[in-house]
């Protein structure tokens, strides 16, 4: 596998900052991510999100416009634990660097303005709500750790989004964007003495922009409000079903909390993909036609899988998940052969996943953003993941599994609950 | 085979390679239908790997190569895109991973389907999952409603996302059978881009020869894809309880839109919806907080400009009210020249950030060797010749011709 080359710097104020060089790529990507995200500590649930979007407003206007005039494209998120603000384009670096660092480091709040973006910000969560899924996700969540941060949605709850106010934006952000919670990221085809440009303006502008402050502190995990519950919600027009598995402290088991997701999900892949027994059984008796969707989440305020598929009968198949997955079953010997087969295949999946993400320069840097705040190195993992042998593979699997329980919910068709 | 329609170019930047297969045929319901469960039935299975479990673990064997079969729609044409993406071997030094394997599996996953009882029924069993979740984003059910009123009077071509899901519910296995072997009649041409073009090309050849596929020599671009616009006039309201309500204004072309109309509808779509600074986003969502997004599209194959969004129930009129008031002030050619041209330069920047992906550069060889007019036509050159004049002489061909609302 060919590395990029990645020219990293750490300031003195705690800023880091970090280019990676993509050659013949005409995409020139600058981001920049705050250790902030929506399930830490905040006044009224989505206001780290809403952050994200007034940092938009200038007292000159909505410095998306001053982007766009200059030929770039602007956007931000928000996940649990980050917001990151990204800007592109094929040229006007140096001026596209300038206004990324103001868009982060000169807030603009005011009562009109964030009273106009109330109403956006309740459609933008009407839309996520009119999708299917979301409801499943809502309930496994909030019944699983109860109305907290890490449970309500990203965007806020319609009430709390009302909430918000230019004090508890200002609040929120005085603590979080601090030099020492931020991160920039440049990636594209520079030559060396753009690099050594752009680290020089990277330095000069968090220097001028961002006041200084204590890294963000580890969180204490959220406590789980219900295990082995499951949940029947009305009115679905598709036999959706989900489950949520809470996870232990990742940080326990293993340095790499990437690892620890990796080696999760290549497990659940291997227990119950769209390649394993299980499934092939599953498929033929009727009970599910399609992949499961499989995904680990760790923030930190918790840890957790989440599991969601179609089924005509969801509460038999959820049965048998909870039976695939109970402590005993995870590695049985009648079914070593399979594990170890998949776990060799899922290796070079995941290997080649790797490779491939370095086709896509936006979604490459967001990841090395988000690695940079979680000290986690993906070339590192790379290679501690094809030399790990299925013993240790295991050994860890069952360690991060211990004491799991699952939760589960499922859409009935109609009305009926 | 027509030298002509098999084209793999080198590429240099990527660390995975893109084949595609692309077949073309009329649009049809029947030929929807059978086409979405055939192109299902073969991403689940195939000869080479004869049960889905099997195929899984074979292409992640083959450091996760990704196959998708998958239809799109281009006016009275349907193209049944056969599509690889794998991690170029010289990635990874694996000496039992090569072209070879790669124009084996990728050919054998195109050109050979599994076609059993049983593997039609998942493929059914699939769709029909599928579809019922599509149809509960209220978007997609929105888009689909849409489509079938805008073509009540021509069902062949109402269909959106995988056809019609009773046709697909019929289907025996004889029918994909006779489909597929017919298939391989019609027009098609191959694409790729790689990093060792001539060997993939000479071993794709080879490959495509065995397996006998003689569409492969016939011509594939075709001048004849434009379906006129019906003339509707139609205001439609359906309810679903959903929390967004949905609003599809589609503004139909009157006559058959030239090439220079493709660039200047482009250009209209960068200007009222492109980006923040555009026209209905700044007035439907941040004056008015109406949406969290609108949009638009311009289908020039289906003479149709299409305007949408998800908005807030009580806010319905007003968006709609300032989305006709915008397509009236270009219409009447009150347009920010300062907008415009930054439209014009937002379309350049992105026609070069296209090329940073090898999907995109697929995707632009099909529509280009599929649409025979655009052999020399230059996109970009067509597009920085928009004028306001342009614009507004191309929206005045648009009329209003159907309005439908999801709630």
């Amino acid at each position: 596998m060919i590395k990029p080359e990645i020219i990293r710097k750490d300031f003195p104020s705690g800023f880091k900052a970090q280019v990676i060089r993509r050659k013949g790529f005409n995409q020139r990507f600058f981001g920049i991510i705050v250790d902030f995200g929506s399930a830490d500590p905040q006044p009224v649930p989505g206001l780290a999100h809403f952050l994200e979007h007034k940092l938009f407003a200038a007292e000159e206007g909505d410095l998306s416009l001053e982007f766009e005039k200059m030929g770039a494209s602007v956007n931000a998120f928000t996940a649990f634990n980050e917001t990151m603000y990204y800007a592109s384009g094929v040229k006007n670096v140096g001026p596209m660097i300038d206004l990324l660092f103001k868009l982060v480091g000169q807030p603009y709040f005011t009562d009109e303005n964030v009273a106009k973006e109330i109403p956006i910000i309740q459609q933008e969560l009407a839309m996520y709500q009119d999708e299917p899924d979301w409801i499943l996700g809502d309930r496994l969540l909030r019944g699983s750790y109860g109305d907290c941060n890490l449970a309500i949605d990203v965007a806020g709850t319609k009430e709390s989004i009302a909430s918000v106010t230019k004090e508890k934006l200002q609040a929120a952000y005085d603590e979080n964007y601090v030099a020492a919670r931020m991160s920039f990221v440049a990636c594209g085809d520079f030559t060396d003495n753009q690099v050594k440009t752009i680290l020089r303006q990277a330095r000069k502008l968090s220097d001028q922009y961002l006041k200084t402050g204590s890294p963000q502190k580890e969180s204490d995990l959220v406590s789980l409000l219900a295990s082995g519950q499951d949940w029947v919600l009305p009115g679905g027009d598709v036999p959706l079903f989900a489950a949520a598995i809470p996870l232990p402290n990742f940080k326990k088991v293993l340095a790499s909390r990437d690892m620890s997701q990796i080696l999760l999900e290549i497990m659940l892949e291997s227990k119950l993909g769209a390649a394993s027994h299980w499934f092939a059984s599953a498929r033929k008796a009727g009970l599910v036609s399609q992949p499961l969707q499989i995904s680990v989440t760790y923030t930190r305020q918790g840890a957790y899988a989440v599991l969601l598929g179609m089924s005509p009968e969801a509460e038999k198949l959820l049965d048998q998940i909870k039976a695939e997955l109970a402590p005993d079953k995870l590695f049985t010997a009648d079914q070593e052969k399979e594990m170890r087969q998949l776990f060799e295949i899922h290796k070079r999946s995941w290997l080649a996943q790797t490779v491939r993400s370095l086709d896509n320069l936006s979604g490459f840097a967001v990841e090395m953003a988000e690695e940079s705040l979680d000290e986690e190195d993906l070339f590192a993992n790379v290679e501690q993941m094809q030399a790990m042998n299925f013993a240790d593979y295991r050994a860890y699997c069952q360690k991060l599994f211990k004491g799991a329980s699952i939760n589960t919910a499922r859409l009935l068709e109609g009305d009926e609950e | 085979m027509n030298e002509e329609n098999i084209s793999i170019q080198s590429n240099q930047k990527f660390t995975s390679g893109n084949l595609g297969l692309f077949v073309r045929l009329p649009l049809t319901k029947h030929n929807m239908a059978m086409a979405s469960l055939l192109c299902r039935m073969q991403m689940n299975e195939s000869e080479l790997f004869p049960d889905p479990g099997v195929q899984q673990v074979e292409l992640q064997q083959r450091y996760s190569f990704q196959f998708e079969a998958v239809v799109q729609l281009f006016g009275k044409e349907m193209i049944i895109s056969y599509l690889a993406n794998f991690v170029e071997p010289q990635e990874i030094l694996d000496p039992d991973y090569n072209y070879r394997q790669i124009a084996e599996t990728f050919a054998g996953l195109a050109t050979r389907p599994l076609i059993t009882p049983s593997s039609v029924q998942l493929a059914q069993r699939q769709l029909e999952e599928e579809y019922q979740e599509l149809m509960a984003e209220p978007s997609n059910a929105a888009l689909s409603a849409f489509f079938n009123n805008w073509y009540a009077d021509q069902p062949d071509y109402a269909a959106s996302f995988i056809g019609s899901i009773a046709d697909i519910k019929a289907a025996t296995s004889q029918e994909v059978r006779r489909f597929a072997d017919a298939i391989k009649t019609q027009a098609s041409c191959v694409f790729g881009h790689v990093y060792d073009a001539r060997q993939v090309k000479r071993l794709l050849q080879k490959k495509l020869q065995e397996e006998s596929w003689p569409g492969l020599a016939l011509e594939f671009g075709s001048r004849d894809l434009l379906i006129p616009a019906p003339d509707l006039r139609l205001e439609k309201t359906d309810e679903q309880g959903k929390q967004q309500t949905q609003l599809l204004l589609g503004y139909a072309y009157k006559g058959q839109p030239s090439l220079q109309d493709l660039a200047t509808g482009t250009v209209l779509r960068q200007y009222l919806t492109g980006d923040q600074s555009s026209r209905l986003f700044s007035k439907v969502r941040e004056e008015n907080g109406a949406a969290y997004a609108v949009e638009s599209n311009w289908y020039a194959d289906n003479a149709l400009f299409l305007v949408s969004a998800g908005l807030d129930p009580d806010k319905l009129d007003l968006a709609g009210q300032i989305i006709g008031k915008e397509m009236q002030m270009v219409a009447a050619g009150r347009i920010d020249p300062g907008l415009l041209k930054q439209s014009r330069q937002a379309l350049a920047n992105r026609h070069l950030l296209n090329q940073d992906h090898a999907s995109w550069l697929l995707a632009k060889d099909l529509r280009y060797k599929l649409h025979a007019d655009y052999e020399d036509f230059d996109m970009m050159a067509a597009v920085s010749r928009v004028t306001s004049g342009r614009l507004a002489d191309f929206a005045q061909k648009l009329y209003l011709n159907e309005r439908y609302v999801l709630k």
